[in-house]
């Protein structure tokens, strides 16, 4: 038996009870994913969506590189079956402003742009904010450097007619990667799907890049298809020189296939468009969201945490999953499966109906308790408030007797708690106990 | 004279330094003589205090076996550690021991064969630095 500092029996947190209800951030594909799945295993869902419209990012893509469907008549569909089904409930042009509570009880203030305020109690939050591209840093070559969803819309707008450019006839096309982006494969992915499609036009495509990423599924297939079909492949090191001529643009690189460099040759492109890369970023709202739903940042306002320890889609509290390009910048099969991996976790979770705390937990000692605020500063988790108590603690004033004042105390909540101590070694006044 | 054999206490933390600490033992490795192994569910749990009482009652060197740094699951567990590892030496820098006597260690959960290298190093270590003069 558990026996606490203060004399009293230890007793295991008592089981909560979970209820089938989920609010999801981001109605992009992510969101809408995850929302359909939900709903069909019988939880009630609500959407917050800060733009007027669902579908998100994904609105500037309009082909997948691992099949034949087009996007955009694709997501219309997924929308239509989200915005009819009976058990999702989409807010749009919403806002998360305040979040209290922990795992099955959260208190989510949401606020709809022309004012209107929502109070909802969902057991589970999902954040599925995704991220926004900018056009990179202008690169010498005049209106005919463009960005790679631009080609996109290009490309879509005409499927059935020869590709032009403000009215003038393209014929070749050279693809610009890894200027901004070296550690994503997405610009990867897009351009040689996109050059497989201006092949069928007709095109010349040139693909000049640092490092071709082929690390996703199909897309060595894919990269030799092209190769096949006559997508020539250029590598360098030192970045190739734009230069306009009157009515084209000429990209001069090294002939890498020489290996003393002193040897090398220059090798011009004359290209009648030259694409390149965007830089990606995360939405300017995660910031603020991480801010009011205590999440840890990582690196450059995406939330992905490079830790071993964590699993992919959980985040540092319990309770709040992550997924999609919020985490990094990830291609739609990718964030795909990430949002199935968040309803099998939610699901797992949520579907007993009750949440045990399975892990030994810490519990303050009101009595001891200075109100300092050292562990809830700390706690990883966020899983410390405070709250009013009704023993009064050591170090109140001595002339004040105990009238039936409520002190303050810190208080863990042992349903977020995940017990690791930390709070136990850093309280000044040793007021918490973790119990193994 | 017989050779001085140190006594060393290792804290281990629960996701890193005890499953290297198993594993070393599964693997039937060398580990010094006078060991002794204590678990703690995150480095982030280990006090200045431990670290300081260790060496007051009777350990000649104590090794914390945590995470790597931004690997801690439970996010800035062993950077805490750092923080009072710092003050535990600063301390004993006063009382006039020596910083050798206390360091910590990053390994993963299949570093067996690193955990017994580095505790068999203390042990040299510690034998020349002789015995603790706080006993």
């Amino acid at each position: 038996m558990y026996q606490t500092v203060y004399g009293g029996k230890y007793a295991a947190p008592a089981p909560i009870n979970l209820k089938p209800e989920v609010l999801i951030i981001g109605g992009g594909v992510v969101g809408i994913t995850i929302a359909r799945e939900l709903a069909r295993e019988g939880m009630q869902v609500v959407i917050a969506e800060n733009g007027e419209s669902l579908g998100g990012g994904i609105r500037h893509l309009h082909f997948f590189y691992d099949r034949p469907t087009d996007v955009q008549q694709w997501l219309d569909d997924m929308i239509a079956a989200v915005e009819s089904a009976g058990n999702i409930i989409v807010h749009k042009g919403a806002q998360l402003k305040r979040l209290d509570g922990h795992l099955g009880c959260f208190q989510a203030l949401i606020r709809t742009r022309d004012g209107g305020e929502t109070v909802l109690s969902p057991s589970v939050l999902v954040l599925a904010t995704g991220c926004i591209t900018r056009p990179s840093a202008a690169m010498n070559g005049g209106d005919r450097v463009i960005g790679l969803s631009e080609m996109e819309k290009l490309l879509a707008g005409s499927r059935d007619v020869s590709l032009a450019w403000k009215g003038q006839p393209v014929e070749t096309v050279t693809y610009l990667l890894d200027r901004t982006n070296d550690d994503i494969k997405i610009d990867t992915v897009n351009a040689v799907k996109q050059s497989l499609i201006l092949q069928e036009k007709g095109c010349r495509v040139a693909v000049v890049a640092r490092d071709l990423k082929v690390s996703a599924s199909g897309m060595e297939r894919l990269y030799r298809r092209a190769r096949e079909k006559g997508v020539l492949f250029f590598k360098y090191d030192e970045p190739p020189v734009l230069s306009p001529t009157d009515d084209r643009v000429s990209v001069e690189l090294q002939d890498m296939t020489i290996l003393r460099k002193e040897e090398r040759d220059t090798v011009s492109l004359l290209s009648d468009l030259v694409v390149t890369g965007e830089t990606f970023a995360a939405d300017p709202i995660a910031e603020e969201l991480c801010r009011v739903m205590k999440l840890r940042p990582g690196t450059n306002g995406m939330l992905m945490d490079d830790n071993p320890q964590l699993q992919r889609v959980l985040s540092n509290r319990r309770g709040i999953f992550l997924a999609g390009a919020c985490r990094f910048p990830q291609i739609v099969t990718e964030s795909l499966s990430e949002a199935h991996a968040v309803v099998q976790e939610v699901t797992a979770l949520l579907h007993p109906g009750v949440y045990a705390p399975a892990n030994p937990v810490a519990e303050v000692d009101p009595r001891k308790c200075a109100v300092c605020y050292t562990c809830v500063r700390l706690c990883p988790h966020a899983a410390i408030g405070m709250e009013k108590h009704g023993e009064r603690n050591v170090y109140a004033a001595p002339a004040v007797e105990n009238d039936g004042t409520l002190w303050g105390a810190a208080r863990i909540e042992p349903v977020a708690c995940f017990g690791c101590g930390i709070c136990v070694a850093e309280c000044p006044a040793r007021a918490i106990t973790l119990y193994q | 004279m017989s050779i001085f054999d140190p006594k060393i206490v290792a804290f281990c933390c629960e996701q890193s330094g005890v499953p290297a600490a198993e594993m070393a033992k599964t693997l039937k490795l060398k580990m010094p003589d006078h060991l002794e192994l204590v678990p703690v569910p995150c480095s982030g749990r280990i006090e200045t205090l431990y670290l300081l009482k260790a060496l007051e009652s009777g350990a000649d060197g104590v090794v914390v076996f945590a995470c790597y740094e931004e690997n801690c699951r439970y996010l800035h567990g062993n950077v805490r550690l750092k923080g009072r590892v710092g003050y535990a030496k600063q301390i004993m820098a006063k009382i006039g021991l020596e910083g050798e006597r206390l360091e910590i260690f990053h390994v993963a959960t299949n570093s067996g064969v690193k955990f017994t290298e580095i505790l068999m190093q203390k042990v040299d270590q510690l034998r020349q630095l002789g015995p603790n003069p706080a006993k």
